[in-house]
């Protein structure tokens, strides 16, 4: 049993610190000139080859400085689909690394909800590749994505994955703001034309590539809810003691002392949930989505209650888009709907 | 990072998970399995077999004793014993007066009370709220007057658990006022069987007699029996609370009670005929408090971890017992709900009778309402966590 962070893990977290100060500023060109793109990245396939961990370290400082950069899709989930699809010797993977490239995942659809198997995405054969036709209704990041790695059924039984360019003929894309202010798109496939090398992997055979690549995302995704859930602790804890009331600090009253310990305890309580689930990408497949499960249905309740109680907390301006605190409530809400809500995970932490 | 033991760690473990398989006469398995309480005899031969392997002390070092395992053996120990419904040890000698005894009593006093705690021979209570001091436990007004080498002890205690087993008490009494409280309290050990002792029941909403009054009237104790320095009571009284809160045999036994209820669930009948484990909406509750119970477990390594790279204990056992208490309650609960109006019929009338256990669930669920009392209660362990962690 060991929890602490060896030198260079601790020198990451400082310096994951230092760039999120840079709040929304923080941009993917500095991420990529510190390799962190490349860290979740086998060597083998021009990667740092880091382990979970570090994509911990890396997620928890950008949720704590409320940084909107798609970390967790196209350096964690993207890779992870490509290598686990054999697919580790693209070219991609290396534009992906440097940070030059980047991919979305394109796999959620309105029908399915927040199954991942099952996509109504339909892709048909042609004489020299594959047709597309379908719609992804929920794409992170988007725009921004040069290639879609999307998922689709075809004849045989199981999901495929299939990689699609940006500008790829018969692809419209629309472009949104969530609620959280990340960027997503929908995407409009009609008879989408690809080569016969677009899809990846074996036909029907993405499933377990799927799976792992979100609990890896997943995992990757609590890390990021327990930087904000601790920042807001902070930032809520130093409201009580400045913010003067009735002729003393708000901290100096029971009832918001104990909100606040309250907070401590959903934080600590998720730093427990982000560990197992990080520590457990590697176990076998029950235990690893038993743990990404646990931890996600889990966080996406304490995420949430961490943010209503830091709005209520700071009263009026809690509630003010000019503050870190209301927006930092909002991520944390979006990432509790992210990739399977707690309804969703607790389902499959049951029936794993 | 590692959030697994260690080869050694695990040999441990089929150590002691051999030894758990038959430790435990099955009469005493099959009520700890069904939540039932321990007779004092149970108790104590439940330590004589533990002290026959030489595992008397698990907590305690071994010049006193102890097995000097480290916190993870002792972990890994209280892990397999739950698992294998062996009761757990008597608590009041064990973790709570022994620890005080070797760390702070005198030769004398280790020499002569150590030994019955390890054999189970001397039953030991705790001594500490009144009615006017309970969470404010510093306002406590038992008070002991020096008189030659005696002190002479008035005042009395409440909420004593299984005083009326009990052969010893250690007391927080009151030796001098000072303009702090906290600076005149010491602790006494003093004998059930002394003059001046008396001790009444108190029933409890579960219709038990588990905790009792303790009336103190002129109870002349030999000076040699204070602990450690006159006054300084109150130190090695935060020092037990700390262990009382403090990562606990409780938090090992969670998993087990949720495989209990499971296993309840599935034997219950539930809507349409079909076992309650099927039923949606109960089985997912379940499943809330499963992750939960993981949840806990995970910070329980966590601080394991720290205690052992040989950081001070802090205000985290505070978490761990407000954690731990809630579950515990929410376990006890969904165990009630699952029987419905089955688990009601209590106390049975004239000639009627109960299916065996049948009242076990309801006692153990009101008894969990003071999981949350005992032991500092949660608003207590909420202030601790404010003041000491968040600094508020």
């Amino acid at each position: 049993m060991d929890f602490s962070l060896t030198t260079e893990q601790q020198m990451l977290s400082d310096s994951v610190a230092r760039f999120a100060r840079g709040g929304t500023e923080a941009s993917w060109a500095t991420m990529a000139a510190l390799c962190w793109t490349a860290i979740a990245i086998p060597e083998a396939s021009g990667g740092l080859g880091g382990s979970a961990v570090e994509v911990m370290i890396i997620m928890e400082g950008l949720g704590r400085g409320l940084v909107a950069q798609p970390f967790a899709e196209s350096c964690v989930l993207c890779p992870t689909l490509l290598t686990e699809l054999g697919e580790g010797h693209r070219p991609e993977l290396q534009g992906m690394a440097s940070g030059t490239l980047r991919a979305a995942f394109a796999g959620a659809e309105a029908e399915t909800r927040f199954d991942p198997l099952n996509p109504r995405l339909r892709a048909g054969r042609r004489p020299d590749g594959w047709i597309l036709d379908g719609v992804k209704s929920f794409v992170p990041d988007g725009a921004a994505a040069d290639h879609f790695l999307v998922t689709a059924r075809t004849g045989s039984e199981g999901p495929s994955v299939f990689r699609v360019p940006r500008d790829a003929p018969g692809l419209e894309r629309e472009d949104f703001l969530c609620f959280d202010g990340h960027p997503a798109s929908r995407l409009r496939f009609t008879g989408t034309a690809l080569p016969a090398d677009a899809l990846l992997g074996a036909e029907g055979g993405a499933g377990p590539a799927i799976e792992l690549a979100l609990d890896r995302a997943t995992a990757a995704l609590c890390a990021e809810a327990l930087g904000a859930m601790e920042a807001l602790r902070e930032a809520t804890a130093e409201h009580l003691r400045t913010r003067q009331q009735f002729g003393q600090p708000l901290a100096g009253f029971q009832v918001l002392q104990h909100r606040l310990v309250d907070m401590f305890l959903a934080c600590e309580e998720a730093r427990s949930m982000t560990l197992l689930a990080t520590l457990r990408l590697e176990a076998e497949r029950r235990e690893r989505i038993r743990a990404v499960s646990a931890a996600k249905a889990r966080i996406a309740q304490l995420a949430r209650s961490v943010a209503y109680q830091a709005i209520q907390l700071h009263g009026a301006m809690g509630m003010c888009e000019e503050f870190t605190v209301g927006r930092q409530a909002k991520r944390l809400i979006a990432i509790g709907m992210l990739y399977g809500d707690a309804d969703h995970h607790r389902r499959r932490f049951a029936c794993a | 990072m590692r959030l697994d033991f260690t080869p050694e760690e695990l040999a441990f473990r089929e150590e002691v998970r051999e030894f758990a398989a038959r430790a435990a006469p099955d009469a005493m398995r099959r009520k700890v399995r069904d939540g039932e309480e321990l007779t004092k005899d149970e108790f104590v031969a439940w330590q004589r077999i533990m002290q026959a392997r030489g595992w008397a002390a698990p907590s305690w070092p071994r010049e006193h004793g102890g097995t000097g395992w480290t916190l993870s053996q002792r972990h890994i120990f209280e892990e397999e014993m739950a698992a294998a419904d062996c009761p757990q040890q008597a608590h009041f000698g064990l973790s709570l007066i022994g620890p005080v005894l070797y760390t702070f009593g005198d030769e004398e006093q280790r020499r002569r009370h150590l030994p019955g705690i390890l054999s189970g021979d001397v039953w030991w209570c705790q001594g500490y709220s009144e009615r006017q001091a309970g969470s404010d436990l510093a306002a406590l007004q038992t008070h002991a007057v020096r008189d030659g080498d005696d002190y002479v002890v008035n005042g009395h205690k409440i909420w004593v658990t299984y005083a009326h087993w009990a052969d010893m008490i250690f007391a927080l009494v009151r030796t001098s006022r000072e303009e702090k409280r906290q600076r005149g309290i010491s602790m006494l050990l003093i004998p059930m069987d002394a003059k001046g002792v008396t001790v009444r029941p108190i029933e409890t909403i579960d219709r038990n007699h588990q905790i009792n009054e303790i009336l103190l009237d002129d109870v002349r104790v030999p000076v040699a029996n204070r602990v450690g320095a006159e006054g300084a009571g109150w130190g090695y009284g935060k020092f037990l609370l700390a262990r009382e809160r403090g990562v606990g045999a409780t938090q090992r036994r969670l998993r087990r009670a949720v495989e209990r209820l499971r296993d309840r669930l599935r034997r219950a009948p539930g809507p349409d005929g079909r076992p309650l484990a099927e039923d949606a909406l109960f089985a997912d509750r379940l499943t809330q408090l499963e992750i939960e119970v993981i949840g806990l477990e995970v910070t329980v390594l966590r601080v394991l971890a720290e205690l052992e790279a040989g950081h001070e204990p802090d205000a985290r056992s505070s978490m761990l017992k407000i954690r731990s208490a809630e579950l515990l309650q929410r376990i006890t609960e969904m165990a009630v709900e699952a029987g419905g109006t089955e688990a009601m019929p209590f106390v049975p009338l004239d000639d009627a009778t109960l299916p065996p256990g049948a009242a076990h669930a309801v006692r153990n669920y009101l008894y969990t309402r003071a999981t949350t009392i005992f032991g500092g209660s949660a608003e207590i362990q909420r202030n601790v966590i404010a003041r000491q962690i968040l600094g508020l």
